[in-house]
């Protein structure tokens, strides 16, 4: 449904070079640090942004070919970017009705009423929670088939992420695509089917969750135990003061043939700093 | 396009006070000045500031776009380029015509003119404003597009103002040839 094959895009000491595949019916996570290019992927998903090389594809149809018809499926929340604030929520209803031939007023406003946003203030005088709710009510309430979250839960505290992912999780089914972009691991953790590390324009490892969950641990080992371990399935290695953290995608290799080696259990927080800063 | 004017009026919404101040004030000394006679090139030199003032409020539309970082977004909304461009034109011609208007029936009722009193030089100068308003966000419109920063919106500001006296000029001397 969604199809990215070796996009690139060059600015002033940047450049992006990558590809991503997003099925029907899946959540897919990207994560990296700051200026990686994850907004610029999402830009140039949108058409928001002109590409040097490569091809889009979304629903089926080359991206240059993409009709009003076929941006009415698509839901976007931007961190940065949404409707002027000084429209108040109400003012938001004839701006939607009239942008969306499946606008559904009543579920927008059943989820304004769940969220108690009030409807008459304006959306500057929103807490940061409530803005994040409204733009994910605004993408979700035309009843898309792809979303596309450009760190959604970003500054909100954990009774707020939870709730927009509670919001998300709903939405989602067999039909449905959702990309998500975040910096918080334990919401993609628990979300994304899949995860992209992206990091200088480039993806770095594309790993479904399950697997990083399962297969990918975290090796703390001294400096003597690191001469002697078998490094045929250590990824990436950074030096501590104790001796070397080793990251690998065969912990259970690992499990049964060093007992006493101490291991973590992999997580999205710990694979992106060994991939960023180990060996 | 109808979801963008919607969005463009609701947010002149928070700025109608002025917007009726100054019209209000527009109509009534053109008004003022047909009656004292004081000079018909000062009726002319008030449509022309409307035309201006009118041409601002529609780069304020643009402004306000761009404030919170709103442009993005926009543009993934199910529009293309082209029909946001158009809005803002738009946007700028609905409120000459509706301000045209508002300034003659002030004209109308303040002085109660009979309506078949058409050679009113203000009623006169209201229709002549909205060729103007056309010619000058014709070009003005499209180079507000072309700038981002903080400096080139002086010097368009700046460029108004010109374009104002210049205006003006123009007026007085077709007046001038043709009444005097």
């Amino acid at each position: 449904m969604l199809k990215v094959e070796n996009i690139q895009k060059q600015y002033d000491g940047f450049a992006l070079d990558c590809s991503l595949n997003i099925e029907k019916g899946c959540i897919t996570g990207l994560v990296g640090r700051n200026g990686a290019g994850k907004s610029t992927l999402f830009k140039a998903i949108l058409g928001l942004i002109s590409i040097d090389n490569g091809n889009i594809t979304l629903f089926d149809k080359d991206i240059s070919d993409i009709t009003i018809k076929d941006k009415q499926r698509i839901g976007v929340v931007f961190t940065d970017s949404g409707f002027n604030e000084y429209l108040t929520i109400k003012d938001l209803i004839p701006i939607l009705n009239n942008l969306y031939h499946d606008f559904d007023k009543e579920y927008f406003l059943n989820q304004v009423n769940k969220f108690q946003l009030p409807l008459k203030k304006k959306i500057k005088e929103l807490s940061n929670g409530m803005k994040a709710k409204l733009k994910i009510i605004i993408a979700l309430s035309h009843h898309p088939d792809l979303l596309i979250l450009d760190e959604p839960t970003a500054g909100l505290d954990i009774i707020s992420r939870d709730e927009i992912l509670k919001m998300l999780r709903d939405f989602m089914d067999e039909n449905h695509i959702i990309l998500i972009s975040s910096h918080i691991s334990s919401d993609l953790g628990g979300l994304c089917d899949d995860i992209y590390f992206i990091d200088q324009g480039h993806i770095i490892l594309h790993e479904d969750t399950d697997v990083i969950l399962s297969h990918y641990g975290l090796l703390k080992v001294t400096d003597n135990g690191y001469d002697t371990l078998d490094k045929a399935y250590i990824i990436k290695t950074k030096h501590e003061n104790y001796g070397y953290s080793c990251l690998t995608n065969q912990k259970q290799f690992y499990i049964e043939n060093y007992p006493d080696i101490v291991m973590e259990n992999g997580n999205i927080d710990d694979l992106m700093f060994m991939l960023l800063r180990g060996e | 396009m109808k979801a963008l004017l919607i969005k463009d009026f609701k947010l002149m919404k928070q700025q109608i006070f002025i917007y009726i101040i100054i019209i209000a004030c527009i109509g009534i000394v053109s008004y003022m000045e047909t009656i004292v006679h004081l000079s018909i090139n000062f009726v002319f030199m008030d449509i022309s500031f409307l035309a201006i003032i009118i041409t601002i409020l529609s780069m304020n539309a643009i402004n306000n776009d761009e404030s919170f970082n709103s442009c993005p977004y926009i543009l993934s909304l199910p529009i293309n380029r082209q029909t946001y461009i158009i809005e803002k034109y738009a946007f700028g011609m609905i409120l000459g015509i509706v301000s045209m208007i508002t300034i003659w029936m002030i004209n109308l009722i303040i002085g109660l003119i009979p309506i078949n009193r058409l050679h009113d030089f203000a009623s006169i100068a209201c229709v002549l404003s909205l060729p103007l308003m056309i010619t000058i966000q014709s070009f003005i419109i499209p180079i507000r597009f072309m700038i981002h920063d903080r400096k080139g919106k002086n010097a368009l500001l700046f460029l108004i103002c010109i374009l104002f006296i210049y205006c003006c000029l123009c007026w007085f001397k077709i007046i001038n040839q043709l009444y005097l």
